[in-house]
């Protein structure tokens, strides 16, 4: 239904840094948000604040909104294919999250806020391979964080966890 | 100092990320107990994650049991339970008999209980609706060497309100009494005959588990137990009858083929073990002879004593039967052509049965990255999870019934 009038027309976005990005809408209707928003308050070319996301960010969105503007639909009912894909991170993808933590956190976060599934689980997969392996110690490396446990504390969480190891 | 950015993202997105953590089960379960210890709020995190979808060793229940008592919250929530046996942990070439689990301290040595996990387990119990005699017997064996397994298991079940899909993963049935009551026909072995007996082969004397049994009878809506402990090389026993009619709410049922027979090796009419409700029936490890005599017997049961049985699931090794096997084997040959031609005849009465081959991207996984790391047993338990859609466990999968 809506293909109709799908002969690239703009949409023009307002960043949280007042930035104005411009478009296609197909492109920006990746997100599920922008998308409820122009059918909600239809297309007057008034152009659309998101003021969540700022203009370095956002681009970032759009360039994987862009490389991603045919992609189906994610259904609903095809759990099946949705859980093959989430074995693996297509190429592309993997490029692009070759990004500082700072961005990638940003980008999860947009991804989120914008509604769009599929980046979303791309940016938590990139996240849940960093994680993935890791000893406690290596994971606090990894993402700068403190141990806010006492040693008490962390003892009696070892303590709390055996029931789940295998031995 | 700034605080990390892994931080700032909310709840709901740290665990979208612990939920695309990938690999098998057991570095899945690694993984969260190591996010666990991170801080405080990973630890909030990686616990709902464990205790959500827990996959416990059979002799580890105590200690989740005690989780529970601590987050009443979590217990509400979790819908598929899978327990996990020693055998699976055993590495490949080590005796599995009776004297050697006992030696390693499974079955058989309650553990060292503390006196406020007793005190929570004996409160439950109190104020549980059963006879005082049972209760007693239930209080009783909590700290009893071997009994404590299966009186932890009960309190388990009955804890988790809304437990709906119970994964069995590499099992003997008889470790499961709060299944129900087995049968070992009247010349079953006794439990005198055997080290082994001793351990997995009892007279039945927990009268407090027929209570819990009929509870999880009612509620139980998927059911797997993919592997029998007779499928497993050196471990030759038979299964005790069993029969699932009195499991009145399920509909999926996973088995090994070695439940089709009774203890004299006759095949079982369906209507002596499948319970009216039951959508999807999967037979594990089915062996061509019995598979055959039984799928007949299903497919010719009048529709309306299984009238929402809609399909049969076959794991089997075996491809068609060709021209090549009839010419070298023509008993093997009309064996398998029966079983076709009962699929035959069961899509003619709204039966779809349906072969499935051990997914074979999942076993290339699994060969090539660490064959070293897993033992046979586990190998084999992992495939028979294959179909739920690669490397995720089955309470993973978002089809367990909420």
């Amino acid at each position: 239904m809506a293909a109709t009038s799908a002969d690239a027309k703009k949409v023009t976005l307002t960043t949280s840094d007042n930035a104005d990005l411009t478009v296609e809408r197909e492109v920006a209707e990746r997100s599920i948000l922008i998308k409820n928003l122009l059918e909600d308050i239809g297309d007057n070319g008034d152009a659309i604040p998101i003021p969540n996301v700022n203009e370095a960010v956002m681009k970032k969105v759009l360039e994987w909104c862009e490389q991603h503007r045919k992609d189906p639909p994610a259904s609903q009912d095809d759990d099946a294919d949705s859980r093959k894909k989430s074995t693996d991170i297509d190429e592309w993808d993997q490029k692009f999250m070759q990004v500082d933590q700072e961005m990638l956190f940003e980008i999860i976060l947009a991804a989120n806020y914008l509604d769009i599934k599929a980046l979303l689980d791309v940016g938590c997969k990139t996240v849940a391979n960093m994680i993935k392996g890791k000893s406690p110690d290596e994971i606090r490396k990894t993402f700068n964080i403190q141990n806010d446990f006492t040693p008490e504390e962390e003892d009696q969480i070892r303590r709390e966890n055996e029931w789940a190891e295998d031995r | 100092m700034a605080i990390p950015l892994i931080l700032t993202v909310p709840d709901e997105i740290l665990l979208a990320i612990l939920f695309r953590i990938q690999g098998l089960p057991r570095d899945k379960t690694k993984d969260l107990i190591s996010l666990s210890i991170v801080c405080k709020r990973f630890r909030q995190v990686a616990l709902d994650q464990l205790l959500l979808n827990p996959s416990v060793q059979l002799w580890n229940v105590p200690g989740l049991v005690r989780m529970y008592f601590k987050h009443p919250r979590l217990a509400a929530k979790v819908r598929a339970l899978e327990i996990k046996t020693p055998i699976e942990a055993l590495r490949l070439g080590q005796p599995i008999e009776a004297e050697d689990l006992a030696e390693a301290g499974y079955f058989f040595a309650a553990p060292k209980l503390d006196a406020g996990l007793i005190r929570s387990c004996n409160l439950f119990i109190e104020r549980f609706d059963i006879t005082t005699e049972n209760k007693h017997q239930w209080v009783e064996h909590l700290q009893k060497d071997r009994d404590y397994v299966y009186a932890f298991q009960a309190l388990l079940v009955v804890m988790l309100p809304n437990l709906k899909n119970v994964f069995l993963g590499f099992n003997a049935l008889s470790n499961y009494p709060i299944l129900g009551s087995v049968s070992f026909g009247p010349n079953g072995p006794s439990c005198s005959e055997h080290p082994q007996h001793l351990l997995r082969w009892k007279p039945w004397t927990y009268n407090y588990l027929k209570d819990i049994s009929s509870i999880i009878m009612a509620k139980l809506c998927w059911l797997e137990l993919p592997y029998a402990s007779s499928s497993c090389a050196g471990h030759q026993t038979t299964e005790p009858d069993f029969d699932f009619t009195r499991h009145t709410s399920l509909t999926q049922l996973s088995i090994c083929a070695s439940l089709l027979s009774d203890l004299n090796g006759a095949v079982k009419p369906p209507t002596r073990m499948l319970p009216t409700t039951l959508e999807v029936l999967t037979i594990t490890s089915s062996p061509v002879d019995q598979l055959a005599t039984f799928l007949e017997l299903l497919v010719s049961t009048p529709k309306n004593l299984f009238p929402a049985l809609g399909r049969v699931e076959l794991y089997c090794a075996w491809g068609f039967p060709d021209h090549n096997l009839q010419q070298r084997s023509p008993l093997q040959y009309r064996k398998k052509m029966a079983v076709y031609n009962c699929a035959l005849k069961g899509s003619k009465v709204g039966i779809h049965v349906i072969q499935r081959h051990t997914p074979n991207a999942y076993y290339a996984h699994v060969r090539n990255r660490m064959s070293t790391e897993y033992t046979d047993v586990e190998l084999r338990v992992f495939e028979s999870r294959g179909f739920f859609g690669g490397l995720c466990r089955l309470s993973d999968s978002q089809n367990v019934v909420q």
